[in-house]
Order: C-alpha cells, then sequence, then structure tokens
C-alpha cells in the first residue's frame, strides 16, 4: 500500500536544478492529471493527494489499494523538471506544447536539434551525474527516420548510418555476412498468436478452438522467420516473470484430434468458412495467412485472407460483435510483471488490440484481480501458474511464437545491451561507445 | 482577362469543397478509431473518451464538418494526433521539401523533354528516334517504386554517386530560409557547399519521379513538331533563307507547345500524387511521405490538410496553363 524512493543527492537536471522528491511529485501528478501517456498504469490505485514529499529526497506514495506490479511500472514515468515545465505553460497544457519539441529532463542526452518526422538529434550530457560507462562513449546520436527497409539496408551498407532495425529478416541474414557489419540476436518477449473470437460465431464453440489448435502446422511459424524464432511453451512469453513451461501440453499439430475435435463440435467435415485478419503489408502475417488456410482446409475448414489497415483491424477487434474469427496479432507485454500479461485475458482489457478473442473466463478473472493485489510473489506465482493452464486449456488463441530480435550495427558500434522488455526496437544508447580501432580511414 | 480569372477562381473554391466534402466523408467511411489509437494500446475508456472530446471527434460528422470548414476560413486546419502539431505548422515544414522536389522534377522532364521529343521529330525514322522511342515507352511501363529501389541501389549502394536518402547531409547547415527550396536559397545566399549536398540528393528522386512525365512529353512534343513541320510558315521560313537551328527552336517549337503546355500542367498533379512512392524510397520529407503516415493512422487533419493542399496546387497549375495558351498563341484571348 505504501512505498517510500529514497532518491540518490546527485541527480541533476539539464539546466543543473536538483532532482528532488518535489520534482517526482509534480510529474506524477502532472501524468495523472493529464490522462495520457502511461496514466492507465496508476489512474485507479493512486491519486495525486496520495503522493507525500517527506523531505527533499524521499518520496511516498500511499495507494489506495495494494498493486503488485507498482514497481514494474514505475519506470515509466517520466520525471521532468517542474520549473522549466512550468515556465512554458500555456492555458493551462502543464507545458504539453513546449514539450513537443523541448525536453525537461535528467538523463543521459539532451536535444541538440528536433525535426519531428525526419530526425532527433541528441547529444550526450558530458558531466551526466550518474557518469558514463565508457570512455569513448558516443557524443551523441541522430534518430532518423527511414520508413521503408530497403531504405534502410542500403543506408547501412553506405555507412550513411551506423545501427538499424527495421530490416527484412532476409535482409538481417544478408547483413550478418556482410564485412564491417554484425547483427547481434536475442530472444524477444514479443508473443505472435493468431486471436480467436471466442464470444461469437463458430470459434465460439471451444471444440472448434481447439480443432484449429490441433490442425495448425507450428513448424511453419519457424520456417516463415528463417529458423530465428521459437514456439511459445506457455500463454505468457519464455522466461518471463511467473512463467512456467508447459511444453508438454501445448497443441502441436495432429489433425485426428483435430477431426475428434472438430465431431465433438458437431462437425465432422467442417464445412463453413472463417476469416482471417492481418496487417496489410505485413508479408509474414500474410505467409501465416496460407498455412494456416491450407491446414484448416485439412479439417473442412475453409479460411477467407483479409488484410486491413491497422486502425481499421484495432477497431473492428474492439467489440465481439465486430472482431474477426482469427486474427494475427503480435503483442509485448509493457511491464516487467506477469500482471502485463495476465490481464490481456481480463475483460478490463475490453477494446484493447490484444483482447480481441473477447475472452473471459470467471476463475481466471478472479485470480487476475487477486494476484495483482497480493504483494508475497510466492502466492501470486502460484495463481499465475494456474491462470497460464486455464487460459491453454480454454484455447483462445493460437499460442504461435516468439521471434527473435535483430538489429544491425556498424562494428565500430560496441556496447550493445540487450534489454527484452522493449516496446519494439530501441536501443540503450547510454552503453553504447566507438571502437576507434574498427573506424573506417577517413 | 481579369473577368475569366475571378471566374476561374471563383470555379476553383467550389472544386476545393466538393473535395474537402469528399475526402472529409471517405475517410470516415473506414470503421476506425483515430483516439484509442492515438491514447496508446493500453489506454483506459476515459483516456480515450478525453482525448476524442479534445479533437472534437466526440461531436456528429456534419459538425464536425461544419467545425472543419470554419477552421479552414480562419486558416486552421485542425492538429494531427500523431505529430500533435497543428497540420498548418505540419505542412509548412513539409510542403516546401515536396514543391522543391515536384519543380525540379518537372523542369528536368520539360527541358529534356521537349529537347528530345524535337530532335525525335527532326530526326524522325532514324537512330536518335529510335533510341529516344525506347526511352519513352519504358518511362511509362516502369513503375516509378520499382525505378526508385534499382536507381537508388545502382547509383547509391553500388557506385555511390549519390547518398540514398534524405535532402540534405548531416553536418550540412540549410540554407538561410527565404524560398524555404533549399536549391534555390542556397543559390542565392552563395551557400555552395549546402548546394552541391542538396543537389546530390535531389537528382535520384527527381529521375524517378520525373520519368513518367518525361516520357509523355517526348511523345506528345514529338507528335506535335511532326504536325507543325509540314506547315506552310515552315516552308516559308526555310525559303526566307532562315538557319535551320531558328526554324526549329523558333519558329516550330513555339507552334508545337501547346499541347505539352497542357501536359505539363496535367503532369505537375500527377507528380504531386507520385511524390507518396518516391517520398517513401528516398526517406524525402515532403506531404508525401506525411499523406502516407497519416492515413496508416487515420490521422483525418493532416489527412484532409494534405488531400486539400494537392487539390489547391493542382487547380491553381491548370489555371496557370491555360492563361499562359494566350502567351503561346496569340490568337486565343480570354473574356
Amino acid at each position: 500500500m505504501t512505498w517510500t524512493f529514497y532518491l540518490v543527492k546527485n541527480a541533476k537536471f539539464h539546466n543543473g536544478d536538483p532532482v528532488t522528491a518535489e520534482a517526482v511529485k509534480f510529474s506524477f501528478e502532472r501524468t495523472l492529471k493529464l490522462k495520457k501517456g502511461p496514466a492507465w498504469m496508476l489512474l485507479n490505485v493512486l491519486d495525486p493527494e496520495g503522493i507525500e514529499v517527506v523531505d527533499d529526497y524521499t518520496i511516498r506514495f500511499h495507494l489506495k489499494k495494494p498493486y503488485a506490479p507498482f514497481a514494474a511500472a514505475v519506470p515509466w514515468w517520466y520525471i521532468m523538471n517542474p520549473n522549466q515545465v512550468m515556465a512554458h505553460e500555456e492555458n493551462g497544457d502543464y507545458g504539453q506544447a513546449w514539450l513537443r519539441d523541448h525536453e525537461a529532463g535528467s538523463g543521459p542526452f539532451k536535444i541538440r536539434e528536433w525535426k519531428s518526422g525526419e530526425y532527433y538529434w541528441l547529444e550526450a550530457v558530458d558531466d551526466y551525474w550518474k557518469g558514463w560507462p565508457h570512455p569513448d562513449h558516443i557524443g551523441g546520436y541522430i534518430f532518423k527516420l527511414i520508413r521503408e527497409a530497403a531504405t534502410q539496408k542500403q543506408a547501412l551498407l553506405t555507412g550513411e548510418i551506423d545501427i538499424a532495425e527495421g530490416v527484412t529478416p532476409e535482409d538481417f541474414d544478408i547483413l550478418a555476412q556482410t564485412p564491417g557489419i554484425y547483427v547481434p540476436e536475442y530472444r524477444g518477449w514479443t508473443t505472435f498468436g493468431i486471436k480467436m473470437n471466442t464470444k461469437k460465431g463458430y470459434t465460439a464453440n471451444p471444440m472448434i478452438r481447439k480443432a484449429i489448435c490441433y490442425a495448425f502446422d507450428y513448424d511453419a511459424l519457424i520456417d516463415i522467420y528463417g529458423g530465428h524464432a521459437i514456439l511459445e511453451t506457455s500463454p505468457f512469453p519464455t522466461g518471463f516473470k511467473g512463467y512456467v513451461d508447459l511444453s508438454e501440453w501445448m497443441y502441436r499439430q495432429d489433425l485426428d484430434k483435430a477431426k475428434q475435435y472438430m465431431a465433438m463440435a458437431g462437425y465432422p467435415e467442417g464445412g463453413f468458412e472463417l476469416e482471417y485478419v492481418y496487417v496489410a503489408g505485413l508479408e509474414e502475417e500474410r505467409q501465416i495467412g496460407l498455412v494456416l488456410q491450407s491446414c484448416l482446409a485439412e479439417i473442412g475448414i475453409k479460411v477467407k485472407l483479409v488484410p486491413l489497415i491497422w486502425p481499421e483491424m484495432v477497431a473492428r477487434g474492439a467489440k465481439a460483435e465486430t472482431a474477426p474469427d482469427l486474427v494475427a496479432v503480435f503483442v509485448t507485454p509493457v511491464m516487467n510483471d506477469p500482471d502485463a500479461v495476465a490481464i490481456q485475458y481480463h475483460p478490463m482489457s475490453e477494446g484493447a488490440y490484444y483482447y480481441m478473442h473477447h475472452y473471459e473466463n470467471p476463475r481466471v478473472t478472479a485470480l487476475v484481480d487477486k494476484a495483482r493485489v497480493t504483494v508475497d510473489w510466492e502466492e501470486r506465482a502460484k495463481m499465475y501458474d494456474e491462470i497460464q493452464r486455464i487460459i491453454l486449456y480454454d484455447a483462445p488463441e493460437i499460442f504461435g511464437m516468439l521471434y527473435n530480435r535483430r538489429w544491425a550495427l556498424r562494428e565500430y558500434v560496441q556496447g550493445f545491451k540487450f534489454c527484452p522488455m522493449r516496446m519494439t526496437s530501441e536501443i540503450d544508447m547510454y552503453y553504447l561507445y566507438i571502437d576507434k580501432e574498427k573506424l573506417p580511414p577517413k | 482577362m481579369l473577368n475569366y480569372i475571378l471566374r476561374r477562381l471563383l470555379l476553383l473554391v467550389l472544386t476545393l469543397l466538393g473535395l474537402s466534402v469528399l475526402t472529409f466523408f471517405i475517410a470516415r467511411v473506414a470503421p476506425t478509431d483515430p483516439a484509442r489509437l492515438a491514447a496508446g494500446p493500453y489506454a483506459t475508456e476515459e483516456m480515450v473518451e478525453q482525448l476524442r472530446k479534445e479533437f472534437g471527434l466526440d461531436k456528429p460528422l456534419v459538425t464536425q464538418y461544419l467545425l472543419y470548414l470554419r477552421g479552414i476560413l480562419r486558416g486552421d486546419l485542425g492538429r494531427s494526433l500523431r505529430t500533435r502539431h497543428p497540420v498548418t505548422e505540419d505542412l509548412g515544414r513539409f510542403f516546401p521539401a515536396t514543391l522543391e522536389l515536384v519543380l525540379f522534377s518537372l523542369g528536368f522532364a520539360v527541358v529534356l523533354g521537349i529537347f528530345l521529343g524535337t530532335l525525335s521529330a527532326v530526326y524522325h525514322d532514324r537512330w536518335i528516334d529510335q533510341f529516344v522511342r525506347l526511352l519513352s515507352i519504358s518511362g511509362l511501363g516502369l513503375p516509378p517504386f520499382w525505378l526508385a529501389l534499382m536507381l537508388q541501389f545502382l547509383f547509391a549502394t553500388i557506385f555511390r554517386l549519390f547518398p540514398v536518402s534524405g535532402r540534405l547531409s548531416f553536418g550540412v547547415t540549410p540554407p538561410t530560409p527565404i524560398t524555404h527550396l533549399y536549391l534555390v536559397d542556397s543559390l542565392i545566399t552563395g551557400n555552395w557547399r549546402a548546394f552541391v549536398d542538396s543537389l546530390s540528393h535531389i537528382i535520384l528522386p527527381a529521375i524517378s519521379l520525373s520519368f513518367p512525365a518525361l516520357a509523355s512529353i517526348i511523345r506528345i512534343n514529338r507528335a506535335d513538331v511532326l504536325d507543325v513541320l509540314n506547315k506552310e510558315f515552315i516552308t516559308s521560313a526555310r525559303a526566307k533563307g532562315l538557319p535551320e537551328r531558328v526554324v526549329i527552336w523558333k519558329h516550330m517549337l513555339r507552334n508545337a507547345l501547346i499541347p505539352t503546355t497542357t501536359m505539363i500542367g496535367l503532369r505537375f498533379g500527377w507528380m504531386l500524387g507520385g511524390t507518396v512512392l518516391v517520398e517513401t524510397v528516398f526517406n524525402w520529407p515532403g506531404i508525401g511521405l506525411y499523406g502516407v503516415q497519416s492515413a496508416i493512422y487515420s490521422d483525418f487533419a493532416p489527412i484532409m490538410g494534405v488531400t486539400l493542399l494537392i487539390g489547391f496546387s493542382f487547380c491553381l497549375v491548370n489555371l496557370l496553363v491555360d492563361l499562359l495558351y494566350g502567351v503561346l498563341d496569340p490568337r486565343i484571348r480570354y473574356v
């Protein structure tokens, strides 16, 4: 219920002001009042009045009710300098307009040049209060927006850029063989699954959902990713906090079983059509759709592939009445706490893209509610164990795979550190340094 | 004359009004929820609702449209949900880049197209004509997207003659903004480094963008010149003993230019649309790229802004082309 944080005393904002408990209180209050960004994480458990400044370097949070993931949520709440922000306030906007192109932080980098939609140029804070992990740390970086995957690759090959994140799987393979470039590869926590509408249509019948799960060819997923992926072994990402290995219970292709379940559902010959929705332009998702099409043909189910743009897909999936029968979705847990995955199977997620299955099991709902207010980890872990087993049994989706995270870097860029928690392909620039011996001759 | 221009301007307003109605309602036909997207995947219903209110998306469609029109009259095109900037501000930043690219490409296509077209007509059925025909047919046939990728791969990655993407290299300070067109501004201010750098950036995208236009200008111009070639006034000019150079480039060309001018006007509009593909490949920071991104996010205000701006430019250029007829052919008068 109560969390007390002791702040380091040497932390400074970029303009030299100290990072105090007052600044922390201001930053949390600001987000709670604006109801934007990460506000959803704590809106229901923290009121602005619940934040207490004990002294300059001690801050205490009094939660309205116990909330186990609190510590995992806090890193998302950016601390900003109230003096700078409020000096640029317009019409009570808490400095929102100003902050679009400025910053008021205390991190290792600050803005040098900011061209929204083009590039963001940041430079290192030389006397950064925490110090730098390497003497040859980068002096800054330019975050350049290049939307076209082929262009990213060309730019890396010519040395126009030093790091590329959005290259196609085939091109990553090629780049890994290219002299002067290396491709670090790590297991991520982003899961791919095909959500099934559990409320409406044929897929509302759990027998049919199981038949589909048994008909699908899981190895094809790994092939489509050229071997750079592993199959899910639980509804939770492999290795995630609270994850249990359910390998022996996972659905794997077994057409006999699939046919048995179809018979139990009352459709021994199949004879109906389902819709598979995926994001238009995502080639891998289209290929997975083709696999699904040929697999389900074996049990008499026709599959229609429907590419939609992302906004349209999310809008359709928001309600059970319009949600597609089958829909391809990647999900990355947003914080390092099992709650972030468990809520994806809780009706409180109604409307969110990861809830397109509209799955509702009273037992799971009750367990998720209980686990998030339980402080003792041992006790929580047991609940998450049960949650994973029930979800798997109910089969609200085809549990797919976790693909590997890859980047392509020029060899002289060293110090790369992986963190599976990141939403997309962010890199912690703080640890990067330049290996001068590997620099190309000028 | 003045009357004519006024009438055309009035028509332009009506056209844009129609365009705005179409775009506004077509964009909203797709069942999307932009506020939910902008609020983020985990936002609570309360947060989404607040954003919906902030951007006026909670009001009935017709009201939203009328509010939008009222905004336009005040020079306000709404705010982008994605960049959170006013659309006028975003367009002001991205449009000069597109305009520079289109003007440069058009200039390239016009000069080269008229030259090659005339040459092709004068030497018709000789090897020059055959070669130019090959060029123009491939120009019409090759998809610009593919051509852009190929040019990029060949001339930027393999031969390294030009940069892969962007409008200016890092470390090169953009010229002092006067017209906001880098090439022009750097010339005016004598900033040679910026001039050479932006020139090297614009060449590949400009070739990709201008190729279809170049092809059609060559074809039209060739046909027109061939047509004029046999007219009596040409024979009389030759009979007067004028040098062939003057006969071709002055007497003949001016008379052949009218259909070509129409084509140029139309091509300008096509090019504005073509920037969507070319800007994506070359990462050119213009309204094409901005429009695509907005469409992907169902970000209504910028979609409207980009469409209206392109529509407005298209109409304006066509008006200019019509007025140019009068200059090219003194027989044409507007009343």
